[in-house]
């Protein structure tokens, strides 16, 4: 008997990606946690090892630190509820972490400006690969799955969080690229809470609306005939 | 002279021109300067973007159907009949499906990437949202950010909270269109009733608890 095939659907893309979207957020939180390599050039490796161990958490340990965070997601759709959910998550780092924190603090001492900047560039190049190949994956899902809508929201979301990483890559400000790269963190923990079945695409919905404000304006702006009569359409 | 800030009913209004207010919209716009709320603008944008979706899925089930096809000749006929029926059914998103439908074959459709397609139109539907906000159907629009008064918010939405806006999204544009920081006077125009009732209801409040001045904010209804 031949095997039979099996249709897939965004779950199962999302769980496939895991471990990869937990090392977004803990970039996005943390972008020096990935500064290993640069310190061990330094011949200052020994010193950071507790930095390499967090590449290393046991999945109960992974799954513990998202679900605090995504108790930490905003309530309301607003830019300032998304501020305070940030502080939040911080505040759960910290106290999870608190060893950590004297690290990543000494890092950006011995670490120079330039290559802090480059270490933050390569975190942001990285998350964006992923982002993409992850959507590639669930682009052959939305066709596929029974619940298409959530699939494609999810896409959309994703979207807009690789969007954001590309300003983030372009501006030169810190508080312009911690705004972009705040965006990415609450849409990636809002994704992993549908995943999870705790959140729900209503608040998806309402965080794609909202950050989606914050994107840089690429074109000018037009409403083809089609789209202008969906706004008022049943 | 007087700010005049809009509700998303207007905004929408104003976007299309179809909608039965988009004339008055039109006037009001070349008329005098409005005022957006970032929170009336992301209603917008969750608008657009809940409908775009509802339309899209069915364009899917075509895509699903066509991926099928056993020759590309097979796959431009499924095309073609999937969106005429779409269309026969829609008859009001005619537009809109064509307008997919060109997308799609500007994208260059083939069986072999037909599953790469969702992505083209996500990326598309967020780009097209994000550009909400700034609309610009007339081109006398003055449309700008809000600035808002952080401590009167505070004191504002403690007070209206008690009033029940019919939901969370309106308690918010109406607390942030009294908190702008400006010292003109302030109009907040709606077409929605309730929006209007409750707004007048939490003014009589707000000037009451000595909040905001007698005469600094109005609300207007647009019908």
């Amino acid at each position: 008997m031949g095997a039979t095939a099996v249709r897939y659907g965004y779950r199962e893309v999302l769980d496939f990606y895991f471990d990869d979207i937990f090392g977004i957020i803990l970039g996005a939180l943390k972008p020096f946690l990935s500064s290993y390599e640069f310190l061990r050039r330094k011949h200052v490796g020994w010193k950071f090892r507790k930095i390499l161990e967090m590449r290393h958490l046991s999945e109960e340990e992974k799954n513990a630190l998202i679900e605090e965070f995504i108790t930490c997601l905003p309530e309301d759709p607003t830019y300032r509820a998304y501020l305070e959910s940030y502080s939040k998550i911080l505040g759960v780092f910290e106290r999870r972490f608190r060893d950590v924190l004297p690290l990543l603090e000494e890092i950006s001492r011995i670490l120079t400006p330039q290559e802090q900047e480059r270490i933050v560039r390569m975190q942001v190049f990285k998350s964006r690969g992923v982002i993409e190949s992850l959507r590639e994956s669930l682009s052959e899902a939305i066709l596929d799955t029974e619940e298409p809508e959530q699939a494609m929201l999810i896409d959309q979301a994703l979207a807009l969080a690789s969007m954001l990483i590309v300003e983030a890559l372009k501006e030169k400000s810190p508080d312009r690229q911690g705004e972009y790269m705040l965006g990415v963190l609450i849409l990636l923990l809002r994704v992993e809470g549908i995943r999870r079945g705790v959140q729900s695409p209503e608040k998806l919905y309402n965080d794609v609306a909202v950050i989606s404000g914050k994107l840089r304006k690429v074109e000018s702006f037009e409403v083809p005939e089609g789209l202008a009569a969906l706004l008022t359409s049943a | 002279m007087t700010i005049n800030c809009w509700d998303t009913n207007l905004v929408i209004a104003l976007l299309n021109p179809h909608d039965r207010l988009h004339a008055t919209a039109v006037e009001l716009a070349e008329r005098e300067p409005i005022i957006i709320s970032q929170t009336v603008q992301a209603e917008a944008r969750l608008t657009f973007l809940r409908k775009f979706n509802t339309a899209v899925i069915e364009v899917y089930k075509i895509l699903n159907r066509a991926r099928r096809a056993d020759s590309e000749m097979e796959l431009q006929k499924m095309l073609i009949d999937g969106f005429k029926a779409l269309i026969q059914r829609r008859p009001e998103l005619k537009a809109f499906y064509e307008y997919i439908y060109g997308l799609i074959q500007e994208y260059g459709i083939r069986i072999d990437n037909i599953g790469k397609l969702p992505r083209m139109l996500n990326e598309h539907a967020i780009k097209k949202a994000a550009n909400i906000q700034l609309p610009r159907a007339s081109k006398t629009v003055d449309i700008k950010t809000v600035d808002i008064d952080d401590s009167l918010y505070q004191r504002v939405s403690r007070e209206v909270r008690k009033v029940n806006f019919k939901d969370l999204v309106d308690f918010q544009i109406f607390c942030e269109y009294c908190s702008l920081k400006t010292s003109e006077n302030i109009v907040i125009t709606t077409s929605d009733r309730e929006f209007y009732k409750k707004g007048k209801k939490s003014l009589n409040i707000l000037i009451s608890k000595g909040i905001i001045p007698k005469d600094k904010v109005d609300v207007r209804l647009i019908y």
